[in-house]
């Protein structure tokens, strides 16, 4: 009977005829995701000098954090620099766990230790907003800071923890180059996990819990508990990356986490593109490449003044970047690159249809 | 063309929110020392043209177009600082004065500038005008009522004569009592040279103090002319109350249950109140299953409330709500989803960086289905109310009438046995209006739900809503078929606001 009547409401404007039909894009990004490491990690491989490999593999794990963040931050809208904080948690708990079983179970516990802290805050920080919401996620970054100076302490360890070149099975991960795999793998199973939450049921939550709280509940969501979910796993995912991390490093120590290291990360978010979903990894590249650009301003001689400097200039950089973005195109980078691939994508389209117009 | 004989001429003025219209080419004058008054329903376009004039609209995202001259100079895209310069205050609708200050701070902060004796007698002039404010001049302004809250803003607002007041819903929420020492106040001021532009939806109201009238009706100006040939013009009531309808509207009363089945809807004794306001007082109504009811009233009247006081969002002061026979009192907004409530918003494009198919996705959140069925029904969904081929395209990028369709769309996902829906004509063309009611219709005709509507039009009321209530001031004043209750006369005067006269009058 319903379908005797004809809506008079005036023709939708056509689908973009160069996207994918949802159900192939579906298939996408993950394919996507594990292609792009590939091909990052064969050009690392072959390619790249030893300088730039060690690069290749810090904007990886930069990317781990950055991604994480972003799902907090991005699409739940829970603006957060606890995360510093989270890494510590994940790394402190790896120097613990790494005794019964090596990486793999350090790394692992790291993410649980990480989560958990994550809901803790969480738990707190959903009955908060904005400037509020920020503040204490700063707490934690002085709790972690505080306990790992006092257990250092306890222990008789000035200079922090040192972890032991840690190897799965039979694959110990000495190089760079094993490293660079170790940090990719994570990074992939992060993205395609992450891909997955936001196209169910739990990812349309944290979308609209950012879009507007209230109108979020009224619609069925149960607010207060999903934003602990999206600031714990969020956190687990940083705890992972700041545990590989500590392994990658070989020593964990308390001094490693600071405001700067937090800052440097909502900066990745912030230039990449908030809640685009690979724009984060851009930003990455930018914040973690952003210093050894600078160093090489100063053109041969060792020591330069950009890189005796290169901490306070970065801060500098992100700043401005920050400003830059916010005023020319809040959507970051991946805005900014995708208005450039647009036109081309619509001639391409334009050129695969046949029509000249 | 300035010419100095007007205290304010608006020409041409269009404002536009990115693509939504709030304003479209409308012109008016106000002479030194005149009264004049903006009437029309909720969303006309009235308090768009107000900060279009004190410069309040944002810079980013709005466009404003026409000439606005104040005293002979052009004031558009000034900022409100330099607007107040020139002698032009305005008390807006709803903050008027700041909470944790006292009225002789207010009085104090606005007289800054004057020497003490000139402040004093400023003072004594505010006083002399509202003398209820006096006993409480070390009071805070949120213990006021709000009738003294617009005492206190008209008096803080001329302590330093302005030439030109404006005021935004002077009436709104107000007891009648407030309302005539208001007027009489008023009265006062422009007697001394003061021009008045006042907002008010309450044309009794409006009548009572101002000498013209301008009528606006989405964004434009509907009729115009001296006060009193408003009183009995028939084009103004249509306006408000919706032509009647032609033909016989297609029975939507059909499927609606029984007299005697458990209502779906049950509110009982229901009050609230919030800042001072009475926003319900005892208000008692019971939606019978598959029913369309329309709920009705100018604005104030609580209908918003209502409706969010039965999802969970306001928590009542007194009184109780059941819902198919579940009281809901302790229960908070996403409970409430889940007993199978689903609303729609008046700002349609709240879910605006979202894509179509996950806004409507959402709408399956309570229901827990498998990806597949979620995406099965969304989809369903955007048929029903006409929206495929755009399921990936962002809520932002769409005509704002798509946008409510879409919000719609999320809504009827839920497949709920209540649909509540917030204003769904609100900032909709004639074109999409008329599409829009045809929805409704197969809403309640086609797929069984409890629908509440509120709604500013009428016509739209007519054509979908088996019953209407009607509130005024928080109360229920009516209740029946649309045809009969639109058709009685103390309706049509509460709809136009025209009850406040008497009430002027006899005083």
């Amino acid at each position: 009977m319903s379908t005797a009547v004809k809506t008079p409401v005036a023709d939708p404007p056509a689908r973009q005829p160069w996207r994918l039909r949802p159900s192939a894009e579906a298939a996408v990004s993950p394919v996507a995701i594990v292609v792009g490491c590939l091909v990052v990690l064969l050009l690392a491989w072959f390619a790249f000098t030893p300088y730039y490999l060690y690069l290749t593999v810090l904007t990886a794990f930069a990317c781990i954090g950055a991604a994480a963040l972003n799902l907090q931050m991005g699409f739940a809208g829970l603006v957060s620099i606890g995360n510093a904080g989270f890494m510590a948690v994940g790394a402190f708990t790896a120097v613990w766990a790494d005794h019964y079983g090596g990486l793999l179970v350090g790394v692992l516990a790291g993410g649980v230790a990480a989560g958990i802290a994550g809901l803790l805050v969480g738990a707190v920080a959903m009955r908060l907003r904005g400037f509020y919401l920020v503040l204490s996620t700063l707490a934690l970054q002085f709790i972690v800071a505080f306990a790992g100076q006092q257990i250092e302490q306890a222990l008789n360890k000035p200079a922090g923890f040192i972890l032991p070149i840690p190897s799965v099975g039979p694959w110990q991960l000495g190089s760079d180059r094993s490293w660079l795999m170790f940090a990719l793998i994570l990074l992939a199973i992060e993205l395609i996990v992450i891909h997955l939450i936001m196209r169910g049921r739990l990812g349309r939550a944290f979308l609209a819990i950012r879009e507007h709280e209230n109108a979020a509940g009224v619609v069925g969501v149960n607010v207060a508990l999903h934003k602990m979910l999206a600031s714990g796993i969020s956190a687990a995912m940083i705890g992972v990356g700041g545990a590989a991390l500590g392994y990658y490093i070989g020593n964990v120590d308390y001094s490693t986490y600071t405001l700067d290291l937090a800052v440097s990360y909502a900066a990745m978010v912030l230039i990449g593109g908030l809640g685009s979903k690979y724009g984060p990894l851009l930003g990455a590249a930018v914040v973690t490449l952003l210093p050894a650009l600078l160093s090489a301003l100063d053109s041969g001689s060792s020591a330069g003044y950009f890189t005796q400097h290169a901490s306070s200039i970065d801060l500098l950089v992100y700043g401005l970047l920050i400003i830059a973005i916010v005023l020319v195109e809040p959507g970051g980078l991946a805005v900014l690159l995708r208005r450039l691939t647009d036109p081309v994508g619509r001639r391409l389209a334009r050129i695969v249809r046949g029509n000249g117009s | 063309m300035s010419s100095p004989d007007y205290a304010l001429s608006v020409t041409g003025l269009s404002v536009r929110y990115g693509r939504v219209s709030g304003v479209e080419n409308v012109s008016f004058t106000v002479t030194p020392g005149e009264t004049v008054a903006l009437v029309g329903p909720n969303g006309a376009g009235k308090t768009s043209t107000l900060r279009a004039i004190a410069g309040l609209l944002p810079r980013s995202g709005v466009r404003v177009r026409g000439e606005i001259m104040v005293g002979g100079r052009s004031v558009r895209g000034w900022s409100p600082w330099q607007v107040a310069g020139l002698g032009v205050a305005m008390i807006p609708a709803v903050t008027k004065v700041f909470p944790h200050l006292t009225v002789k701070e207010h009085l104090q902060m606005s007289g800054r500038k004057l020497r003490s004796a000139e402040y004093d007698s400023a003072q004594a002039r505010v006083l002399e005008l509202f003398p209820q404010l006096g006993s409480r001049l070390s009071a805070p302004a949120a213990a006021l009522s709000g009738g003294e809250r617009q005492m206190l803003a008209l008096g803080a607002a001329t302590m330093h004569r302005p030439a030109l007041l404006m005021i935004d819903e002077l009436s709104q929420g107000l007891a009648p009592s407030a309302v005539t020492a208001i007027v009489e106040g008023l009265r006062t001021l422009t007697t001394d040279g003061l021009s008045l532009l006042v907002v008010e939806q309450s044309l009794g109201t409006a009548l009572s103090l101002a000498s013209r009238c301008y009528a606006l009706e989405s964004g434009r100006v509907s009729a115009e002319g001296p006060a009193e040939r408003f009183q009995e013009s028939a084009e103004l009531a249509g306006s408000y109350l919706g032509r009647q309808s032609v033909q016989d509207s297609p029975a939507p009363a059909a499927a609606a249950g029984q007299d005697n089945e458990e209502p779906c809807i049950k509110v009982t004794g229901l009050s609230v109140r919030f800042r001072g306001l009475q926003a319900l007082s005892d208000v008692t109504i019971a939606v019978r299953p598959r029913q369309t009811v329309g709920l009705i009233g100018p604005n104030g009247a609580g209908k918003s409330t209502l409706l969010n006081c039965i999802n969970g969002a306001v928590r009542p002061t007194a009184g109780e709500i059941t819902l198919s026979g579940r009281a809901i009192r302790s229960l908070r907004p996403h409970q409430i989803a889940r007993l199978g409530v689903a609303r729609t918003f008046q700002n349609a494009e709240l879910w605006k960086s979202m894509e179509v198919l996950d806004v409507v996705q959402l709408g399956s959140h309570t229901a827990r289905l498998p990806r597949r069925a979620a995406l099965a029904r969304a989809r369903t969904a955007l048929e029903f109310v006409g929206m495929t081929g755009i399921e990936t395209s962002a809520v932002a990028d769409l005509p704002y009438g798509h946008a409510k369709l879409v919000d719609l769309a999320r809504a009827l996902a839920t497949q709920p046995e209540i649909l509540l829906l917030d204003e769904p004509a609100s900032g909709l063309t004639q074109s999409e209006r008329a599409a829009m009611a045809k929805i409704l219709v197969r809403v309640g005709a086609d797929l069984n739900i409890t629908t509440v509507i509120v709604e500013h039009d009428m016509q739209l009321v007519r054509e979908c809503c088996a019953q209407v209530i009607v509130l005024s001031h928080g109360r229920v004043i009516a209740e029946g078929d649309p045809d009969t209750v639109l058709a009685a006369d103390n309706v049509a005067s509460e709809l136009l606001g025209l009850t406040a006269t008497s009430t002027t009058a006899a005083d």
